[in-house]
């Protein structure tokens, strides 16, 4: 198979030698260095090939042996070249062809993120490009072990990386840190002391000796659990204490917002602008300027993809949408109805260890702001731990 | 002196060669009655379909058989492929 590549890129003919005695012409052949093959005797002389270049040296040849030369075919590159010398054209685009595909072929074109999960793509992407790797960097100049060290010291989070440049696209592996879990120390002598003023509900301790009853009220630091026991034998022991004390808790909570207020609302006009993403450049296709005085730019890419590789060729879409200014006043119910639902969320998302067991509210307008004060009495856990140095 | 070291050179060489290689007779390597190949021609003298007769130097090789060609051709190698009915030695 290499042999007839070989060939083929030197150029070959079949020939057919009439004369009455072949075999001089064979041995002269061997003789002289020249390679024949395929040789098949014919009832006139014989046929075979040989490469271009010899083929000039048989003539004499095949004079000596008295024989006649006569060419069947022509096959191989040289031949094939000779075809299309008229078509300079076409050589020179196979020539520009292979230079731009070389040319190309040294930038990245792809930057693949594998094993991120908590650290987001788009910051990754970010400091990488301020390191030096992005769309478009030339891979001679990237030096990829001072990359991956500059991006592990920029983002913490990163416990180890890799950069693995396959032909135009750069395979960025990356394996962040496993956060340490917060160590409690089970053993260090601590009480239990109140969070918070209150009516104590209902407790549940587990180590330690308690201090409170049911229904009494503490105030805020007071010790409900204490970390000093004492044993059968009438010595002292410190211990970690552990207990959930409940109490009735009462809470005031003020929310306010403004009668009249300002705020932005996207308009109907909004403006689609499209460029041509080609090798990292923009090259835009639709003409338009920005006339609005307040906007939201939305950017869309989309990209040809092949296999696992993004190709440096895409089409983005900007779309601009108005927004106006528009100026809100809001009626008395309006403003209340909106303070009850952040009132809710406060309750959901701020008290969720909580439960509420009243409320109540009063509100009313005063400097054009709407206000309502909310009184809460909420169960809740006021147990907190206080750590104890002991000395021995 | 310079003799005597050539001559132990030569000798150390001869040792190394096959004792076959030495005696000046041709070399043949048959591939069942396909291919046959031949060390130590010196050039063909008959070559057609049927005959192909090859000069072996002390003696004529002559290979009889039905579709006969030399294959490949060197000053002192020569390969003949074909369907060999018959190898004729004269001296």
């Amino acid at each position: 198979m290499v042999l007839k590549l070989i060939r083929w890129f030197r150029g070959y003919v079949c020939f057919t030698l009439i004369g009455k005695a072949p075999e001089r012409f064979i041995n002269l052949c061997s003789l002289n260095g020249i390679n024949l093959w395929n040789t098949k005797p014919t009832s006139q002389g014989l046929k075979s090939s040989i490469t271009i270049f010899d083929y000039k040296s048989i003539r004499r040849i095949a004079k000596k042996s008295k024989s006649r030369l006569k060419i069947k075919s022509k096959h191989g590159f040289p031949f094939f070249v000779l075809k299309y010398k008229g078509r300079v054209g076409l050589g020179i685009g196979a020539v520009l062809f292979i230079c731009i595909t070389f040319f190309l072929s040294s930038f990245i074109w792809s930057v693949n993120i594998i094993g991120a999960e908590n650290i987001s793509e788009q910051y990754i992407l970010k400091t990488l490009a301020d390191n030096g790797l992005s769309v478009g960097t030339f891979k001679g100049g990237m030096n990829v072990q001072k990359i991956q060290r500059d991006m592990i010291i920029a983002i913490p989070e990163i416990g180890w990386m890799s950069i693995n440049v396959q032909d135009s696209s750069a395979n960025v592996e990356i394996k962040e840190k496993a956060v340490v879990p917060e160590m409690n120390d089970e053993t260090a002598p601590c009480n239990i002391v109140a969070k918070s003023d209150g009516v104590i509900t209902d407790f549940e301790v587990t180590n330690g000796k308690v201090e409170i009853l049911r229904g009494s009220a503490v105030s805020e630091g007071q010790l409900l659990v204490n970390s000093v026991v004492e044993d059968k034998m009438g010595g002292v022991k410190f211990t970690h204490a552990n207990a959930k004390v409940y109490a009735d808790v009462i809470a005031a909570k003020s929310f306010s917002m403004p009668m009249k207020t300002k705020v932005l609302v996207p308009a109907e006009n909004k403006t689609k602008r499209y460029s041509l993403n080609l090798f990292n450049f923009n090259i835009p296709i639709s003409v338009s300027e920005s006339g609005y005085n307040i906007s939201v730019k939305q950017n869309k890419s989309y990209r040809i993809v092949s296999e696992k590789n993004t190709l440096p060729f895409g089409i983005n879409e900007e779309t601009e949408i108005k927004y106006d200014i528009k100026e809100l006043s809001l009626s008395e119910e309006q403003a209340k109805e909106a303070l009850l639902k952040e009132m809710a969320l406060y309750e959901i998302f701020c008290k969720n260890k909580s439960k509420v067991k009243e409320r109540g509210f009063t509100g009313g307008i005063a400097e054009s702001r709407y206000t309502m004060n909310v009184n809460y009495c909420f169960n809740e856990d006021i147990a907190v731990k206080q750590k104890m140095y002991v000395n021995e | 002196m310079n003799r005597k070291k050539d001559t132990k050179r030569l000798d150390s060489i001869k040792n190394k060669i096959p004792p076959q290689f030495l005696t000046g007779l041709p070399h043949l390597e048959l591939l069942g009655n396909r291919q046959i190949t031949i060390e130590g021609s010196r050039g063909i003298l008959k070559y057609s379909d049927e005959v192909i007769r090859i000069n072996a130097g002390s003696m004529v090789i002559s290979f009889s058989g039905r579709n006969l060609n030399v294959k490949c051709i060197a000053p002192d190698c020569t390969m003949v492929e074909g369907f060999v009915t018959k190898i004729e030695f004269t001296v």
